[in-house]
């Protein structure tokens, strides 16, 4: 029986840590394990040195360090069936979270946008990763673990990316083109080249792939340039109905300047009243521009203007919430006021009970539901939509105001445009 | 013979908790010469799948540890938690189990072929 010394055990110690074994508990079950052998199985004045190379070399196929990847290994593979198991219910309650929203949502239930919020969030935070960590494992070298680990991040974008487009929050587009560059620039190359060279996997990497471009090509479509061609044209017609309000306030303006009679006392309160109502709307735009755009204008001027994707802020300025039950704010109130007295005035002059400029209650086009002149109009109306709203109005009280000098009776035939209803937009 | 690691590495669990039950405490040189001994050498348990196991079964709180120093070194022994001895129950007498399943699997698999 051979007896080790105290240098000796040092020395097993070391090369042990040295071969890559770090864990303190591994390390002494090893150190005792191989003095064992060695007090065993070497005779008193055997070599020492030669003998424990030959032993721990029994310990492993190519490296020393392979029991501690092994325990390891052993160690965090006890959480995989918790883990697996986390893994189907949350994918199954977010797919029915969303089935459900988009259900909700059609039907114009309450609780839609919860449910595909709580699914979206509950697949890209908790679903998506936890695939991700439990396949990473089943893959062996470095290369696939990183095709996993972006395409994992690019899938968690895109949900993201998707729950902030429908909840029209900031950033959703940015999300949505670092997705897709990510796919076309990094994911889509990475997996194609590195899939077509295996015989094995080669059609299938083929088809995949041209479904992926497919994929990422329809979704930048939808992302970005749908919004674009319809702010481009909302600005494009806010913008020209800007201009010929102006023009008609100049027009009304020379007419009052150059008409040489004294209006009659009437006309001349429709003309306050008129004057009144269009630059209380015009200030009313200012507000609205400046609280949703973040700027601080002036005048209206739509080339200034960002994308105008902008849906809820309109809302709270002139409502003061996105309440269910929405009441019209101060704002609203004043000018419906204002376009009462015109109405009023111009009943009395034309001696007839139709109103020119209609407050009626209207039916909302797609509930069936019977609201206010205000929330037909205002409520849940993008930006864009409520300033040509506010604008077409100026327009038709200017109108008002210039027929009413040329030919007054005329005024009872013409129909006036309507505003868009907030149910189209 | 010499059996083959992949067949003890599923059964290898219920060996050590097997000794453990029948040996109060133990350390990893002594249960693999145990097992050794007890089969005459058929089979052996390498240090590669044995401390990883104990490790686990440590972690599963199946087992209990206690030190002790020899001189300069430390040596670990393992024995059974009142989970484990549970657990050595059912781990055997699922092999027996599984072993009277495999018997009748594997006998009858070449009449019906």
């Amino acid at each position: 029986m051979y007896r080790i010394s105290e240098q000796q055990i040092d020395f097993i110690l070391n090369d042990i840590s040295a071969r890559g074994v770090e864990m303190e508990s591994l390390q002494q079950n090893l150190l005792d394990h191989i003095c064992c052998i060695i007090e065993h199985d070497l005779e008193e004045n055997g070599d020492f040195e030669s003998f424990y190379q030959k032993t721990v070399k029994t310990f492993y196929k190519d490296a020393l360090w392979e029991i501690e990847e092994e325990t390891l290994q052993l160690l965090t593979f006890k959480n995989y069936y918790t883990m697996k198991k986390t893994m189907i219910v949350s994918g199954t309650f977010s797919a029915a979270a969303m089935s459900l929203g988009i259900f909700f949502k059609f039907m114009h239930w309450p609780g839609a946008s919860a449910l595909i919020i709580l699914g979206i969030a509950v697949s890209s935070l908790i679903f998506i990763p936890l695939l991700f960590t439990l396949r990473v494992k089943e893959k062996q070298n470095i290369k696939d673990k990183l095709i996993l680990g972006i395409g994992t991040f690019a899938g968690i974008l895109i949900s993201l990316a998707i729950l902030f487009k429908v909840m029209h929050w900031p950033g959703a587009n940015l999300m949505g083109t670092v997705f897709v560059a990510l796919m076309v620039l990094v994911y889509i190359p990475v997996y194609f080249f590195s899939g077509i060279k295996n015989p094995e996997s080669k059609i299938n990497t083929i088809v995949s792939t041209i479904i992926m471009i497919m994929g990422c090509g329809l979704f930048l479509t939808l992302v970005n340039s749908r919004p674009y061609i319809q702010d481009n044209a909302n600005e494009v017609t806010n913008q020209d109905l800007q201009e010929s309000y102006a023009a008609m306030s100049e027009q009304t303006r020379q007419l009052s300047l150059t008409s040489c009679m004294a209006p009659p006392p009437k006309d001349d309160k429709l003309n306050e009243a008129c004057n009144a109502a269009c630059d209380r709307i015009e200030a009313l735009k200012i507000s609205l521009i400046n609280s949703s755009e973040d700027i601080q204008v002036k005048t209206v001027n739509y080339k200034e203007l960002g994308k105008l994707d902008n849906y809820n802020d309109p809302t709270i300025v002139l409502f003061g919430s996105l309440d269910d039950h929405p009441v019209p704010g101060a704002d609203l109130k004043v000018l419906r006021e204002r376009l009462q007295t015109i109405n009023l005035l111009m009943k009395e002059k034309l001696n007839t009970p139709v109103s020119l400029i209609d407050l009626s209650d209207k039916k909302n086009l797609k509930s069936g539901v019977t609201q206010s002149w205000e929330i037909h109009h205002f409520y849940c109306t993008p930006l864009a939509n409520v300033l040509r709203n506010l604008t077409q109005l100026q327009i038709n009280i200017r109108f008002i105001q210039l027929m009413n000098k040329r030919s007054p009776d005329m005024l009872q035939t013409i129909k006036f445009v309507p505003p868009v209803d907030s149910a189209m937009s | 013979m010499i059996y083959s690691s992949e067949l003890i590495k599923g059964t290898l669990k219920t060996i050590v908790l097997k000794l453990l039950a029948d040996n109060k405490k133990m350390y990893g040189y002594e249960i693999t010469q145990r097992v050794k001994e007890l089969t005459f050498d058929r089979i052996q348990i390498t240090e590669g799948a044995l401390y990883p196991t104990l490790h686990a079964l440590e972690s599963d709180g199946l087992v209990t540890t206690e030190t002790e120093y020899i001189g300069k070194r430390v040596r670990k022994y393992y024995s059974l938690s009142p989970s484990g001895k549970n657990k050595t129950k059912e781990k055997v007498s699922e092999l027996a189990d599984f072993m009277e399943t495999m018997k009748f699997l594997l006998d009858i698999k070449p009449k019906t072929a």
